[in-house]
């Protein structure tokens, strides 16, 4: 300690600096994923060689040569897959560990400019001191210096534990990095080991089982078989309804990060295939839009918000591809709500859903900050590319063949919403399926066909519900949890079979009735748009500031009396359907009322 | 088991040396396997050689880029063992070809396998 000039109270020495800290966890963790990637090639090579590559119907002696070849490159590639793997489950934790720093060291620097900050208060107090006031004022500077002492001597140890902590998870990591540097020590330690992932890929639960199965399966394995199918078999985990969101995104990442590697290299090559094309197309746009959704801030915390790759398969679907992103994390949020995109829509499309899903996301917290939420971007079905086109007059014909797309679809996505509630056993969310254009086609057939597993089914621009629904009861939901939202000007819920007599536009396409009908039963929410276009109306339902998105974020929260409610389409036996809302200024956007 | 396509699957074998039987369409199929792999591991061979080191610190960062730069070398060599793999099937593909003057017949059905795609 050194005392004040002239004064007996003795000032503490400062704290010690804190070093800069240059780690950035989240680049370390981008070089995890680039390592699994490279794994689950290698995997591939090896699940090659012990199979299509074996050539059991070749015989003679270049055969042999070519066998002997093939298992002595398949035990390399498992080898050298099973050490790249343990050096990327460590730089995984090494990521994790360095966040766990980064967070101690920015309370550490707050801590250090606290005390140094403490430090000059004394020292003004004690030189405004009086030599006759002191006798009174010394105890209690003298009791600040000792507190102020004590907290730097508990500062310094912290800063000294840290230091310790960084040092010796750089070692660690170092050491990892080191004792997988050669094939030497790859092969004396990794070869001819067993692969964990095979014994778990066995008791794999066969496809179509149901994702509770799925569930306890991966519950059953071991941490060491977990992490081996991540980079053996990422198109098993990242898939499969019922596995947690955390799991499917790695998994998914690996996948991804590997396809976009490969495929990226042919373009460079001008070596690709039509299909590759569209695979790598639809890669990318599942890159972009995780990319952009992890930008996002929570508009309560100011805090990234946790982004997950639900679904990832980009050669689905003769290559319109399947992708799901979920802004928030379904395994822990109060409430989930899921995205059922409509026509036209492929995996390509990915990042536009998402940034519905985030509008989604942002307006639910803003509703009720007390809750968490997920918002899923799910594009999980093979959607049709366009509206039916009647053949005259007479057949709807197309438009029933058209709805197979919904029917195969709801069944896709009644399984999601089973894979989420599966993965959330005994601590349930809140979950909203909003189907919008065909996606409410899709949405009507999982609740009608499938006993869709949600607690509010909203259907918004719906072109019909699907056949065979004529109320919320044929849905199986009470007509408390079924909304739907129709904006006057979009023409697509025209659309619809409306009333016994259908004199809607085009005589209705089949695809069943209107939920934004009175008579249908559902409660209609007000939908319209700040801009009344009629271009626009049919994709302003997810706009910001609207009153549509506002009163779907108060549905998927549970804050049903603050929905803004509408009164249901008309229509009367002497004439076309009539829209009570038609005409009705939207309420303005929050900003402009501001 | 292979699966040939129609009018291919009969095995053309050389019927005197049982030892020396090939189904030159599997044989063909699994070298064009073979060129993906060596274009997927070469893929893979620069990504380890692009992942980043920038998020650890210096003192890591400097085993980082060495262990990378080996596995770059890694998968390099195990992505060209591919491509030889796949080239000792075209070799063989040919050799048979031009040691059984019928299967030669045919052969253009087999041409295909003989060039190398990727």
């Amino acid at each position: 300690m050194t005392a004040p000039q002239g004064g007996v109270v003795p000032l503490p020495e400062p704290p010690s600096a804190m070093p800069a800290y240059a780690a950035r966890s989240g680049l370390v963790h981008d070089c995890c994923v680039s390592l699994r990637a490279v794994c689950a090639r290698l995997d591939d090579l090896g699940t090659f060689t012990s199979g299509p590559a074996r050539l059991d119907d070749w015989v003679g002696g270049s055969a042999d040569v070519c066998r002997r070849e093939t298992r002595g490159l398949g035990r390399r590639a498992d080898a050298m897959s099973l050490a790249l793997r343990r050096v990327a489950a460590r730089v995984e934790e090494h990521a994790e560990t360095l966040a766990h720093l980064d967070v101690l060291h920015a309370d550490l620097v707050a801590t250090s400019t606290s005390l140094a900050g403490g430090i000059e208060v004394l020292r003004r107090d004690v030189a405004r001191a009086t030599p006759a006031g002191l006798p009174a004022l010394g105890p209690v500077l003298h009791a600040r210096s000792a507190a102020l002492s004590a907290s730097i001597a508990d500062y310094e140890r912290d800063r000294h534990r840290w230091l310790h902590r960084l040092f010796e998870e750089e070692q660690a990591m170092v050491a990892a990095f080191e004792r997988f540097h050669s094939m030497r020590q790859v092969r004396d330690r990794f070869d001819g080991v067993p692969d964990p992932a095979d014994g778990a890929l066995r008791a794999l639960p066969p496809a179509g089982s149901s994702p509770g199965d799925a569930l306890a399966w991966w519950r059953s394995l071991s941490p060491a078989e977990r992490a081996a199918l991540l980079v053996a078999a990422p198109g098993v985990l990242g898939n499969r309804d019922g596995l947690p969101a955390r799991v499917r995104h790695r998994a998914n990442e690996v996948r991804l990060e590997r396809d976009l590697a490969g495929l990226r290299s042919l373009r460079e090559r001008g070596d690709l295939t039509e299909r590759e094309k569209a695979v790598l197309r639809n890669a990318e746009a599942a890159a972009a839009a995780r990319d952009e959704a992890e930008q996002a801030r929570d508009p309560r915390t100011g805090e990234p918000v946790p982004v997950r790759l639900l679904v990832y398969d980009p050669a689905a679907f003769g290559g319109d591809g399947a992708v799901a992103v979920s802004v928030g994390d379904p395994d822990t949020a109060d409430d989930v709500s899921v995205l059922v995109p409509g026509l036209g829509t492929d995996g390509a499309d990915i990042p536009g859903l998402t940034e519905h899903a985030t509008s989604v996301y942002e307006a639910a917290r803003d509703a009720d900050p007390g809750a968490s939420h997920a918002s899923i971007a799910w594009i999980g079905y093979d959607a049709p590319d366009n509206f039916p086109v009647r053949d005259g007059l007479s057949a709807d014909a197309a438009g029933v063949v058209r709805e197979d797309l919904a029917e195969r679809g709801g069944a896709a996505l009644a399984q999601a919403v089973d894979g989420l509630r599966a993965s959330r056993a005994g601590d349930p969310a809140h979950v909203t399926v909003i189907g919008h254009s065909y996606g409410s086609t899709t949405a009507g057939h999982a609740a009608h066909d499938q006993g869709l597993a949600a607690d509010d089914l909203v259907f918004v621009g719906s072109p019909g519900v699907g056949g065979g629904v004529d109320g919320p009861a044929d849905l199986g939901m009470s007509s408390q949890h079924v909304w739907a939202g129709a904006n006057s000007h979009d023409v697509v819920p025209d659309l619809a079979d409306q009333g016994s007599i259908d004199l809607g536009l085009l005589g209705g396409i089949g695809l069943g009735n209107d939920p934004a009908e009175d008579d249908f039963g559902a409660i209609r929410f007000q939908a319209e748009s700040a801009s009344g276009s009629d271009s626009d109306a049919h994709s302003s339902y997810f706009e910001d500031g609207s009153e549509s998105l506002d009163n779907l974020a108060h549905i998927v929260t549970g804050q049903y009396g603050l929905v803004d409610q509408a009164p249901g389409v008309t229509d009367p036996w002497w004439g076309p359907p009539m829209d009570p809302e038609s005409g009705r200024i939207p309420r303005p956007e929050p900003g402009l009322a501001a | 088991m292979h699966t040939d396509p129609p009018g291919t699957a009969s095995p053309p074998t050389t019927s005197s040396a049982p030892e020396m039987a090939m189904v030159p369409t599997s044989v063909g199929r699994a070298s064009r396997e073979w060129d993906e792999q060596h274009v997927d591991l070469r893929a893979a061979s620069a990504q380890v050689a692009e992942a980043s080191t920038a998020g650890f610190t210096p003192p890591v960062a400097h085993a980082a880029t060495a262990f990378l730069e080996a596995w770059h070398t890694h998968t390099a060599a195990i992505a060209l063992s591919c491509e030889v793999q796949a080239d000792a099937m075209r070799a063989a593909i040919t050799d048979w070809l031009d040691g059984d003057r019928e299967s030669a017949a045919r052969g253009w059905a087999l041409l295909g396998f003989v060039e190398e795609l990727r």
